[in-house]
């Protein structure tokens, strides 16, 4: 299955943030959001390995360590079609460094690019990662 | 996930087959009927519609279909719901666009299985049935009533006693109160307006259980279509899901002048009226305290590419609902299989999807997707 790198990615990801921090363990499954300014991640859990398709759904985002950053915005485009999601998802602070994002709707099936832009101290990270949706 | 297993299956299936004459084929490998899965299950359970407090309310299904064929509704005493979206024909009539729509010509959808949409209209200007339902009540070149003429009619209708059991007495609702009461009475029906499972179903189904046997009686030309569909022909990228769209809006190189000249700016305009709108899920007029779905008319983004893109319809029982596309400008499912087939890449938006490209489909492939899509067929 496509996804399954993925996966096997966040599960390193997982264990390596694990090792680095007690508190950051991430959701079962979630997916790691990479940064080219840092090795530490952000995950993405969507509660399922796939996103549906057209179907609205929820997903936290959860940082390993809150001073990290703030979550300002999460975009996802699909880059073999050169668009966005239609509706702009609303994003919520659950928790130090955990953020619960409604609203996210992919309307095809294929692979979407998550992006979520941080911010911390006057500097901006975009964190990204691919998902499917099926 | 459940294709997993198949291929082994398939095996056993093509060799206890192979000999005797002309066999029943299974011609799907495990991804295309991973792909043929997620087109179903159905039918899904029945809609319901929090936003409307009739909506499943028996007397207000029986008072709303008396509403949909009551000439009573319109100005001129001759026009109905049922002018434009006859219950012989899919609730649609047959027509490129209807008589008495000159200024924004668009083909009448058909109303079967409406309820479950996200969006209304070609344009998705309504995000609910009931406000979808006062429109043509309004409109000019429909029902062209206003909201005191609906009041002055409902007093003298055979449907008032009925009315006036749900709604209490007519006298004390205000004029814009009866027309949106009848709104969600018209809603309340249409809900009701369900198509049945189809051999496609009966095929996908057979595939979930794993029975490859039943599965395998589907003709092989619609399994031939079926592949095109989701495969080479990218079709089910837009017409995803068991009812065969997004819900969301695509342009699919359909034209978009209109014959008086102008254009139809089609999503564009709609968000505009959309955002005008008193009666959306988001409004007053609803009757969910939880606005559920209102997250959808809060977050919906423009796009400059809205303009002329159109809502992707639904594909079940399309073999019925002719003319297609939103200005009815394709007469058969011939001429739309056509259209995908020779697409002219230069009507598309320059800034488009990548996706539509002419397919070249030889006659074969077109009378295969074209026996596919005939059996998306609930008769
Ligand atoms: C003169 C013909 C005509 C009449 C009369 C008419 N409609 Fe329509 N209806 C249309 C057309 C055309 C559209 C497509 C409008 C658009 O997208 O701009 C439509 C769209 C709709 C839709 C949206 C369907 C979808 O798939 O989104 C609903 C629901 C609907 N009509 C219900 C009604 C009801 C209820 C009445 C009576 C109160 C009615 N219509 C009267 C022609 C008509
Ligand atoms: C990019 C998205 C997209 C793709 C891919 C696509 N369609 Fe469509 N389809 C649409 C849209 C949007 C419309 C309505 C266009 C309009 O009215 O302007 C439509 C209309 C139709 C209709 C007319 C239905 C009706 O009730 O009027 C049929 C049939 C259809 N498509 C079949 C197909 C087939 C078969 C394929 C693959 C060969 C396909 N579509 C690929 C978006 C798409």
């Amino acid at each position: 299955m496509r996804h399954c790198p993925a996966i096997a990615l966040s599960l390193g990801a997982v264990i390596q943030a694990g090792a680095a921090s007690a508190a950051c363990v991430p959701p079962d499954g979630a997916i790691a959001l990479r940064s080219s300014g840092t090795e530490t991640p952000v995950f993405f859990d969507m509660g399922t390995p796939l996103a549906p398709v057209s179907v609205p759904f929820a997903a936290l985002l959860v940082l390993c360590n809150p001073a990290d950053g703030e979550l300002r915005d999460v975009t996802a485009t699909m880059p073999a079609h050169g668009h966005g999601m239609n509706y702009r998802p609303t994003i919520r602070q659950d928790g130090a460094g955990a953020y619960r994002i409604d609203g996210l709707l992919f309307h095809m099936p294929g692979l979407w690019r998550i992006e979520a832009v941080l911010q911390a101290a006057g500097e901006t990270r975009r964190y990204a990662a691919e998902v499917t949706a099926e | 996930m459940t294709g997993r297993a198949l291929p082994a299956l398939l095996m056993v299936l093509c060799l206890a087959t192979g000999a005797g004459a002309e066999p029943p084929r299974l011609l799907l490998d495990p991804d295309e009927i991973a792909a043929t899965l997620r087109h179903g299950p159905w039918p899904p359970p029945p809609p319901q519609d929090p936003s409307n407090r009739l909506s499943g309310n028996r007397d207000a299904i029986s008072l709303g279909r008396i509403l949909f064929t009551s000439p009573a509704l319109s100005r001129d005493g001759a026009t109905s719901c049922a002018t434009c979206h006859r219950p012989d024909r899919m609730f649609q009539d047959g027509r490129a666009t209807p008589a008495q729509a000159r200024r924004l010509p668009r083909n009448s959808p058909a109303l079967v299985d409406v309820a479950f949409n996200r969006w209304f209209g070609w344009d998705g200007r309504s995000d609910n049935l009931w406000s979808q339902s006062l429109l043509p009540l309004l409109n000019e070149e429909e029902m062209d009533m206003d909201f005191g003429r609906l009041k002055t009619a409902a007093g003298t209708a055979p449907w008032r006693p009925d009315y006036e059991t749900l709604f209490g007495p007519l006298a004390y609702r205000s004029p814009e109160d009866v027309a949106i009461d009848i709104s969600k009475a018209l809603a309340a029906y249409q809900e009701t307006l369900l198509s049945g499972p189809t051999p496609f179903d009966r095929f996908r189904d057979a595939l979930a259980a794993g029975d490859l046997t039943a599965a395998a009686a589907y003709p092989e030309a619609a399994q031939r279509g079926l592949k095109l569909f989701i495969g080479r022909g990218n079709c089910a990228l837009c017409h995803s899901g068991p009812r065969f769209t997004n819900g969301e809006f695509h342009d699919a190189a359909v034209g978009y002048f209109l014959p008086q000249g102008g254009v139809d700016p089609g999503r564009h305009r709609g968000l505009t009226l959309l955002r005008a709108s008193p009666y959306t899920l988001d409004g007053s007029w609803s009757d969910d305290p939880d606005r559920t779905g209102a997250w959808a008319v809060r977050s919906v983004l423009d796009s400059h590419a809205d303009f002329g893109r159109f809502r992707v319809p639904g594909l079940r029982n399309v073999a019925r609902t002719a003319p297609y596309m939103h200005d009815g400008s394709l007469s058969t499912l011939g001429d739309v299989i056509a259209h995908y087939s020779t697409i002219d890449p230069e009507r598309l938006h320059a800034d488009g999807e990548n996706i539509l490209v002419p397919l070249g489909l030889s006659p074969a492939d077109a009378s295969d997707l074209e026996a596919f899509l005939r059996t998306i067929d609930s008769e």
